[in-house]
């Protein structure tokens, strides 16, 4: 391991998440919002903190391990995390240091829970900090850094590997820092059609930008109280789901198809995007069978709450959690679901649940063929025990992980409801969950207690598990 | 004509030995000096011992005025080599070479005049897989072949005691069929093999081979109380996962069948595995009972034995004869087993070298013959002949056409009507003719078609 290299290579990472502190100041200028000072300085520390981390690591490191890589990865989300909320702080919307921490950890890790009301009467460069915060959390800062500073080509894959999400990995070119050019290039390009979209359906240019930003990065962030459900235009609506569920889909798969002309068939000889899609339909299908339709409910709405929890955005435009029992039920399980590998999605990604299954279908199997070869396969390639075997552990220490955050949060007083939906709204990056923290309610009312766990629990869903674990191993710290 | 033939293996001596049969000049070359010894004894034929692909060696078989180079070593690489060898240095005009990795045989664009230098790819495999499909697809017949690319099948089934055949002769089977045309060309009474005639009766327990438009077939099948049945929804399990073998998993897999395939080798096993989607892969022996049972080879629709070993074959299908299974089929190389099969109640086999002899051949009988197959054990041989402007036979209704003996026409191409023949049909220019006949009248059978054997 190289301390100094890590240390290093944090400090730029906090430098570059303080530089970023000073853009609401231009938001600041021209809405006439104030708060101009105090964005300053917050940058500032920020940035001095950052630059300090780098002095003390002396130079850019010549190689990182993989061990590094995990290091540096699960230390950023955490450091970053908890920086975010010196803004929330300097400038006194959040007094409460737990209440700032958890706001900007729900950012960066673009679960979109938050504990602020009175959104709409919040200065616009606040509110623009909440939406950047999602925005760079979506692809990844991390990322971001591999992409716009060749310094860390030479590790970058280690940070690469231990941060993008999914089990498969894929270079889509053969340099790591073209590979992460290009996906930060998707991202951006995708967010301004989207926002271009928005503001042509009749949103103001600042709440174009800011939902355009949460909706690509799979956030949930609004600028108003009503979410969503602020603007009734029904055309906006079918946008904001057109781009949620381009947004739960791979990157990978959209540059594959980017390089074809954006063919739609490409991604239709995928088989996690058919799964996707096809969870999709089927949910929208079951939980309007359980609705009464004789209310008020409007079609647009269903799907409109459907797709944002499957693709664990966490917009809403009406309180689904008024739904039947039924309904309520899967809107939960699909958040376990979540969006595909490789998106800017939460939950376990819908390849690993395929591939859970397909692990489960070939054991049956077994069990008919006892001599029978059988392998897991994705589209044509096997899909080797290692995989496999992973995926078994991943998908039982998230569960685990799942039911024990939702018991420290019963611990700490919260309702059983409440308690078991927002430990799987912050774990699965989601967001809004029933009871009393649904869409119509906050996380505010909860004890400090329980906000200190669920802050724990969206950056461990946002690293999928395994990149936090690794640093409590003993063997890890040993050379 | 000059002819090199690199392997001496069994298609290498079969071809020599019609080759040389026929009057031309054959070497053949081998690493193995026994087995050469063994073709020099049953023929008159060169032998060259060494490596086929080394110039010298080459130079020795007398490439250097060779008309014809057929490479069928056991080695793709070098069949390939040779043949560009026998190109750049000898300028050898034809080169067939048996290519067995279907991945070199996919791409088009590597065989060439500048590329590799060969003009015909034969692929043994592949033709083994085709035949076995072709049983598959007529599966209560004990042997299905296609000719005219598909047009015309030949089938050979037994008359059974209660079929409507059984004490007909053949004069009134037209009135039995009524407007589906069929041809009888061979017939087999207590193991004898012949060419009918008008008056040839039929009995129960004989087996006769028919020519039948593909257009009718289901329809013939069907009158005859024989099953025809798409291999959609069958249970099929297949003994020996080699090339063959995974050849025809594939088809059967796109076909829709339920394939299970039994393969020993653990590799090639997860080899299969990664490439088959739907069909189940087994590891284990094809000889172990217990595995059969587990895998429920009594409820198998086929059962086809493809593994590279002709005992190993033999036994399994014996094994899935006793377990009831109804159509099995079994791939046998060696002459002598595909003899004997019959006699212990296997009725259809393969060979898979056999039918890459005759592809090969039929090939080198370019001229007017287009193709050229063995059927009955070998009894009687089939033509696919074209009939040219000069042929003897044309325009002689065909009751007049003096034939040499035991020799029949069983069917005519004419552009992309297929008439099966009666006595006052005559036979035009460009038609083609499907001809059986024996083994002792082929060279007067090509004569009448004015086949010489000028090659290229």
């Amino acid at each position: 391991m190289h301390p100094k290299g890590v240390i290093w290579t944090l400090g730029v990472l906090v430098s570059l998440y303080g530089a970023c502190m000073l853009l609401p100041i231009i938001v600041s200028f021209y809405y006439k919002a104030g708060h101009e000072a105090e964005f300053f300085e917050a940058g500032f520390i920020v940035i001095l903190l950052g630059v300090a981390m780098m002095r003390y690591g002396g130079h850019a490191p010549k190689q990182l391990s993989h061990r590094d890589g995990f290091l540096i990865v699960a230390l950023a989300w955490l450091i970053l995390s908890l920086l975010g909320a010196v803004p929330f702080w300097t400038t006194g919307t959040l007094p409460s240091i737990v209440d700032a921490m958890f706001e900007s950890s729900s950012g960066l890790t673009t679960t979109g829970a938050t504990v602020l009301s009175g959104l709409d009467q919040l200065p616009h460069s606040i509110l623009f900090w909440r939406s950047l915060q999602e925005w760079m959390g979506g692809m990844g800062i991390i990322v971001l850094a591999v992409a716009v500073m060749p310094l860390l080509g030479v590790g970058g894959m280690q940070l690469f590997k231990a941060e993008t999400p999914g089990p498969v990995k894929d270079k889509l070119t053969a340099r790591v820092t073209e590979t992460a050019k290009v996906l930060w290039y998707l991202y951006l390009g995708m967010t301004m059609i989207c926002a271009l979209a928005y503001w042509l359906g009749g949103m103001g240019g600042f709440d174009a930008i800011n939902h355009a930003m949460c909706t690509v990065a799979i956030g949930g962030f609004s600028t108003h109280d009503a979410s969503f459900g602020y603007f009734d235009a029904p055309l906006l609506k079918l946008m904001a789901i057109f781009f949620m569920i381009l947004a739960g889909i791979s990157f990978t798969l959209h540059f594959a198809a980017a390089l074809r002309g954006f063919s739609i068939r490409t991604y239709f000889r995928d088989e996690e995007f058919r799964t996707y899609t096809g969870w999709i339909c089927m949910l929208v299908v079951l939980i309007s069978l359980q609705l009464d339709w004789s209310g008020e409910i409007e079609a647009i709405d269903v799907l409109f709450n459907v797709v944002s929890i499957a693709t664990t955005t966490g917009f809403a435009v009406s309180d689904y959690s008024q739904w039947p029992p039924g309904a309520t039920m899967l809107l939960l399980m699909t958040m376990f679901v979540g969006a595909c590998a490789g998106s800017t999605g939460g939950g376990m990604k819908v390849v690993r649940i395929m591939l859970l299954f397909r692990q489960g279908m070939r054991e049956i199997r077994r069990l008919v063929h006892p001599h029978g070869v059988i392998h897991v396969k994705m589209g044509q390639q096997r899909i080797p025990p290692n995989i496999t075997e992973a995926l078994w552990g991943f998908a039982v220490l998230f569960i685990v992980c799942y039911i024990i955050i939702a018991a420290l949060l019963a611990f700490t007083g919260v309702d059983m409801v409440t308690a078991f939906s927002a430990a799987a709204a912050c774990i699965t990056n989601t967001g809004p969950g029933f009871g009393g923290v649904g869409p119509a309610g906050s996380y505010q009312s909860l004890p400090e207690m329980a906000k200190s766990v669920l802050i724990f629990g969206m950056i461990l869903g946002r690293l999928e598990i395994y990149t936090f674990f690794v640093l409590l191993v003993p063997e890890f710290w040993r050379d | 004509m000059n002819v090199v033939i690199l392997g001496a293996g069994e298609v290498g001596y079969h071809i020599a030995s019609r080759l040389a049969t026929e009057g031309n000049d054959v070497a053949v070359v081998d690493q193995d000096a026994a087995r050469l010894q063994v073709i020099a004894d049953a023929m008159d034929v060169k032998t060259v011992c060494g490596k086929a692909s080394q110039p010298s060696i080459l130079e020795q078989a007398g490439a250097g005025n060779a008309d014809l180079l057929i490479a069928v070593t056991t080695n793709d690489e070098i069949n390939m080599l040779a043949c560009q060898v026998a190109h750049s240095l000898f300028k050898v005009p034809t080169k067939l070479a048996r290519v067995r990795e279907s991945d070199y045989a996919n791409h088009e664009g590597l065989f060439g005049r500048d590329d590799l230098p060969i003009d015909v790819i034969i692929s043994p495999e592949g033709e083994a897989a085709k035949v076995v499909m072709g049983r598959l697809n007529v599966s209560s017949a004990l042997d299905a072949r296609e000719f005219f690319d598909g047009a015309i099948q030949l089938v050979e089934f037994i008359v059974r005691p209660k079929s409507k055949l059984a004490g007909l002769s053949l004069m009134e089977l037209p009135e039995v069929m009524g407007d589906l045309s069929v041809y009888v060309v061979a017939h087999e009474h207590n193991g004898r093999w012949s060419v009918p005639s008008g008056d040839t009766v039929l009995l129960a327990g004989d087996s006769i081979y028919l020519t039948v438009s593909h257009l009718q077939l289901n329809a013939v099948m069907e009158a005859l109380d024989l099953k025809c049945q798409s291999s959609k929804g069958q249970n099929v399990m297949i003994v020996g996962g080699g090339h063959i073998g995974y050849i025809v998993a594939c088809e059967l897999e796109g076909s829709g069948a339920h394939v299970k395939l039994i393969e020993f080798n653990t590799e090639r096993a997860e080899w299969l595995s990664d490439q088959l989607n739907d069909a189940v892969v087994i590891r284990g022996d094809a000889l172990d009972q217990k595995l059969l049972e587990e895998e429920n080879i009594d409820k198998m629709d086929d059962f086809l034995a493809l593994t590279n070993d002709d005992e190993t074959n033999i036994l399994a299908s014996l094994i899935a004869k006793r377990y009831g299974v109804s159509h099995v089929v079994t791939l046998v190389n060696r002459s002598i087993y595909a003899q004997l099969v019959r006699q212990i109640g296997l009725d259809v086999t393969v060979s898979p070298r056999l039918s890459t002899v005759a592809s090969i051949l039929g090939f080198v009988r370019k001229g007017r013959i287009h193709g050229m197959a063995s059927i009955a054990d070998g009894n009687l041989e089939v033509l696919e002949a074209e009939a040219l402007e000069t042929s003897s036979i044309l325009n002689t209704p065909l009751k007049d056409l003096a034939m040499p003996d035991d020799t029949v026409i069983g069917a005519i191409l004419r552009g992309d009507t297929i008439i099966v023949p009666s006595g006052l049909v005559q036979v035009q220019a460009h038609d083609r003719v499907l001809v059986v006949t024996t083994s002792a009248s082929v060279a007067a059978v090509e004569k009448l078609f004015e086949v010489h054997l000028e090659f290229f």
